[in-house]
């Protein structure tokens, strides 16, 4: 793949389309943090096209700007200690090729609600928000599922695009 | 095909063993709560009435306290064997006394139309609230 540059932009632009989408979709559950994270969708396929250099940056400023543009600096803070931990989740797990995508996925929910958790507890300093960690599992892990889910049946197509690409 | 359905398989293997690793984390980080005993040894039965405190019991002493109201409303309070309960009260919708008795920290019994909230609060417990007030 020669352009990357041009797909690290496509994604990052992708990514934060799904984050203004999902700020429009009134999706509370009650629980602070349990969200879809559509905006992995991005990260995903950032790690299976670009690789790992690439899309460690996709998911630091998709963090950055998505906190900008939605939030303040404090989900900055939230959703960059998700980011990276779900990244580095995801990015051992994918060179080890030993996962399926969709495992893959589960797991970087799951790390991005953990990391959310310890960011959430060294600064309200209760031991109280740890009675969330069963909740934050489970919704991690659907919502890292639906989201494998979806790359796994798109993965196909676009590998197809790209190699198209190339070879015009 | 065949070397695909191997990789298939290997990678099976890989996802059964880390979802079941993430599933029991789930269930043991839920079931934790549930099982250690809460140490309510210096615990006290906080009464408070429209957010002032008008009450500070210990826990592990009997004892049965009324708490009466300046228009002549009541609430009935019984501490036994480590529970608070209320037995009986005036209120119109009977919620506090319905209410089955606590006996963990934090737990509390909320009689809203006297606005009289009981609650089992553990000395540590209460330095936290007052900083993260």
């Amino acid at each position: 793949m020669k352009s990357k540059t041009a797909y690290l932009g496509l994604l990052l632009a992708f990514a934060l389309i799904l984050s203004y989408i999902e700020v429009l979709i009134p999706f509370s559950f009650g629980i602070p943090g349990v969200k879809l994270g559509l905006s992995n969708l991005a990260v995903l396929l950032a790690l299976c096209l670009l690789g790992y250099r690439d899309a460690f940056l996709l998911t630091v400023v998709k963090a950055i700007f998505c906190g900008f543009l939605f939030g303040n600096m404090t989900m900055i803070l939230y959703s960059l200690s998700g980011a990276v931990c779900s990244f580095l989740a995801m990015a051992v797990m994918m060179k080890s090729n030993r996962f399926h995508l969709l495992t893959i996925s589960a797991v970087g929910g799951v790390m991005h609600n953990a990391g959310q958790l310890l960011v959430a507890y060294f600064v309200v300093k209760t031991y109280g928000i740890f009675y969330y960690v069963p909740i934050l599992i489970l919704a991690g892990l659907i919502a890292g599922i639906l989201i494998g889910t979806i790359v796994t049946l798109v993965m196909p197509f676009i590998r197809n695009v790209i190699k198209r690409g190339t070879n015009i | 095909m065949i070397t695909e359905g191997k990789e298939f398989l290997k990678k099976i293997k890989g996802d059964v063993l880390i979802l079941g690793i993430i599933l029991a984390l789930a269930f043991l980080t839920w079931l934790i709560p549930h099982i250690t005993e809460d140490d309510t040894s210096g615990s006290e039965v906080v009464v408070l009435r429209d957010g002032n405190e008008i009450g500070c019991y210990s826990l592990s002493a009997d004892n049965i306290i009324t708490f009466q109201g300046t228009d002549g409303s009541y609430n009935l309070i019984l501490i036994s064997g480590g529970t608070v309960k209320v037995t009986d009260a005036d209120c119109p919708d009977q919620l506090c006394v319905r209410q089955r008795s606590i006996s963990k920290n934090g737990e509390s019994i909320i009689c809203l139309p006297h606005k009289l909230v009981i609650t089992i609060d553990s000395p540590e417990e209460s330095d936290i609230d007052a900083v993260t007030n």
